[in-house]
């Protein structure tokens, strides 16, 4: 697999796993499901919420996560995205 | 990619029609690549798309070129002002035509360079037209350009492919081989016009080889 796909699958992985989680999730659910080191995780979780794919909510007990519907949109287009990325190699 | 000169006259109706089909399928993956951009944010795509866009428009130019000049010739042009008028807007459209394919050429070549400076794409860019504008030869010279960016492009995705080994990435290197080849024929027109029919039907399953791709990609 190439790195794009790497990159496009981890992306997946850490929505996914929002997604399942319900509405919020913390950090540390995030981190352990998504099999990243905590550096990296978070360089993901900011260039995710700077594509506006999550939401980060700062409470009392720290900070949570959520979906937004550009989120959702893509998981639900993954295998498009992917496709078209790999087979014009825009990786 | 390249369409304006050296046309047979009883291909003229003919590469009308091709020009029409590229101008369209270039539109179509110009369009799914910002699609594709809007949905996940790669800035690939939206360069992709971009280069694509910049394909059609050229075509699409000149395709209303060939349509005016065609009509302006059926009518009896007697005035020699009228005659140089159509000859400097034939130029222009030229000119126009040759930058941004030209552009968009550069733009592919970028993305496959895995560039992500857009200072090392203007310098690129400034490279390759630079020379075509000074030159006395500037279609031979932007001819063989092009055919240099696409060569490059094609062993791009002979790479991609032979990473992969995907039905798709084996799609995307023949369109862009097919592509080459054209463009070669296409250098070869200058000297003999039976070549730029030829380049036209390869041009074509180029494009038609994308467009399956691209049916393939937006199915999933």
């Amino acid at each position: 697999m190439s790195k794009k796909r790497d990159r496009l699958r981890v992306i997946f992985d850490i929505l996914d796993v929002i997604r399942e989680k319900g509405e919020t999730i913390k950090p540390t659910h995030i981190l352990y499901k998504s099999n990243l080191s905590h550096q990296m995780m978070q360089q993901y979780l900011n260039e995710l919420i700077g594509k506006g794919f999550l939401i980060e909510k700062v409470a009392e007990k720290g900070k949570t996560y959520s979906l937004t519907e550009k989120g959702f949109n893509y998981l639900k287009e993954y295998n498009k995205i992917t496709t078209f990325v790999e087979s014009f190699g825009l990786g | 990619m390249v369409s304006l000169g050296f046309a047979p006259v009883w291909f003229s109706y003919q590469s009308i029609i091709f020009e029409l089909v590229f101008a369209i399928i270039t539109l179509l993956v110009a369009f799914a690549s910002f699609r594709i951009y809007h949905l996940s944010k790669e800035k690939s795509a939206a360069w992709f798309g971009s280069g694509f866009l910049l394909f059609s428009i050229s075509y699409f130019i000149q395709l209303m070129l060939n349509i005016g000049i065609k009509y302006r010739l059926s009518e009896n042009i007697q005035i020699i002002s009228e005659a140089r008028e159509i000859i400097n807007l034939g130029l222009t459209a030229l000119n126009l035509h040759m930058i941004l394919m030209i552009t968009g050429l550069v733009i592919l070549t970028h993305i496959n360079l895995k560039e992500k400076s857009f200072r090392n794409f203007l310098l690129l860019l400034a490279v390759t037209l630079t020379p075509i504008y000074f030159s006395h030869h500037p279609i031979f010279l932007f001819f063989t350009i092009s055919s240099i960016l696409l060569g490059f492009i094609t062993l791009s995705y002979l790479f991609n492919y032979l990473e992969k080994k995907r039905f798709n990435t084996y799609l995307v290197f023949s369109a862009f081989l097919l592509l080459f080849l054209s463009n070669i024929h296409f250098i070869f027109s200058i000297q003999n016009t039976i070549f730029y029919v030829i380049a036209h039907f390869f041009e074509l399953f180029s494009y038609l080889l994308i467009l399956i791709n691209l049916t393939m990609c937006l199915k999933r």
